[in-house]
């Protein structure tokens, strides 16, 4: 915190990794795919550092991931356009997931992830950013970009979806 | 409170964004009304549900050292060097010029050198003081990733003067503004347009500000805009036969403050 800059990227903006990932990981549904969001988000972050005028480093920093992540979300379904959507094929169940990582969360936590990857993103984010980053409605609404009314409206749906799709899956099983 | 009251604050009640009062009002509520209570057990359960540790995920290794390599770093050599010695004087422009007179039959012929080389030294000025913006930016950004901030670090003005003291041949004005929220917190050597030159370190609450001090050169009229590079304000003044300049990612009217504080 000491110095401004080159030292205070570090120590400022560095720290928020994992959370930086987290978001962008729940957001583009692959590792590799987030891996390379997160680097982009932080070289745009390393180029805007020298305007950003001190604050909560980390929702500044999440709020460029959120927008990495969704510039190039749009870019896909772009040429998505061409293919057909194919749930299976492109589902949450990404190919570049890691399996060992997959085998080590038990059943209900199998369940809840591919119901939260199965949300549409604008939900998605919110909940992700409650839930797993600890942000307030305040953060979540600069981060996003959107009023704190429709984060509000937004979690709530999120969460109805959710715990609706998880009572369906937990009948089947 | 009403039900429907009640589950339109439900979620923000159990998110912690509730004030106590209202927190205070929906416990009530949640005690006496069965549904109430029911949707907010459901609720409970669906956050206690997601906050499991294995659902997070975490920056897999190496991506902190993969993101440290991409991100740019500003080269010494990617800046042109600036302060060309276009004024006919050599590089050593601030040394007195002890050489012997012409002889006279030469000398019209010195003078109207001269004067070509200050019409081009006008002309330049303005590219010249941009290249050399640049280097002081370069300069300052490099004193804060090379950890090299300060070669003597100290608060006190009497200590940071005499550091200088044989390592340049002129001693830069040193002051201390702490008083007016600009501590003094050390000083270097750095090498700008060719020349060892004094760098001042101030702070200005998480900013630093790098002052460069040289003895000014002639023809020098120390007149020069503020200018805004990469983010930093860079701004130029003269003083008792110096030209400073100040570098910093500190707002531009701060930056001006202090520049008004080193010109008293």
């Amino acid at each position: 915190m000491d110095k401004p800059n080159a030292g205070t990227f570090e120590s400022q903006v560095l720290p928020h990794l994992d959370a930086a990932f987290g978001l962008a990981r729940w957001l583009v549904r692959s590792d590799t795919d987030a891996e390379d969001r997160v680097q982009d988000a932080y070289l745009r972050a390393w180029k805007s550092f020298a305007g950003f005028r001190g604050g909560d480093a980390k929702a500044w920093l999440l709020a460029i991931v959120r927008n990495a992540c969704y510039t190039w979300l749009k870019s896909r379904r772009l040429e998505n356009l061409s293919t057909p959507f194919d749930e299976e094929i492109h589902g949450p169940w990404d190919a570049s997931d890691n399996p060992h990582a997959r085998l080590a969360l038990d059943r209900d936590r199998q369940a809840i992830r591919r119901a939260v990857e199965a949300l549409p993103v604008e939900f998605r984010e919110v909940l992700v950013l409650r839930e797993w980053q600890g942000c307030s409605y305040r953060e979540i609404s600069e981060i996003a970009d959107i009023p704190i009314g429709t984060v509000m409206s937004r979690l709530l749906r999120a969460r109805e979806r959710l715990h609706k799709s998880l009572a369906r899956s937990g009948g089947e099983g | 409170m009403d039900c429907p009251r009640f589950l339109e604050l439900l979620h923000p009640w159990l998110d912690g964004e509730l004030d106590l009062v209202n927190a205070l009002e929906m416990e009530r509520h949640s005690d006496g009304c069965g549904a109430c209570l029911a949707e907010s057990a459901a609720l409970r359960d669906l956050k206690a549900r997601l906050s499991h540790g294995a659902l997070a995920f975490a920056a897999p290794p190496g991506l902190a050292a993969r993101i440290r390599a991409s991100l740019p770093v500003a080269s010494p050599a990617s800046v042109p060097p600036a302060l060309p010695a276009s004024d006919g004087s050599g590089s050593k422009r601030w040394r007195p010029w002890h050489r012997p007179r012409a002889r006279l039959g030469a000398a019209g012929l010195v003078s109207a050198l001269l004067a070509l080389a200050l019409g081009f030294w006008a002309m330049n000025a303005g590219f010249r003081r941009d290249a050399l913006a640049g280097e002081m930016v370069a300069c300052h950004v490099r004193s804060l990733q090379a950890d090299h901030l300060f070669d003597v670090a100290s608060t006190d003005r009497h200590t940071v003067k005499p550091w200088f003291t044989g390592k340049l041949d002129f001693s830069p004005p040193v002051a201390d503004f702490s008083e007016e929220g600009f501590p003094l917190v050390g000083g270097r050597l750095e090498y700008l347009g060719g020349h060892p030159v004094a760098a001042l370190v101030y702070r200005r609450h998480l900013h630093v500000i790098n002052v460069f001090c040289w003895p000014a050169a002639s023809g020098d009229n120390g007149r020069a805009t503020p200018k805004t590079l990469q983010g930093y304000h860079v701004v130029f003044w003269s003083r008792d036969g110096f030209r400073l300049g100040a570098v910093s990612d500190l707002n531009a009217e701060e930056l001006g403050q202090f520049v008004e504080l080193m010109k008293r």
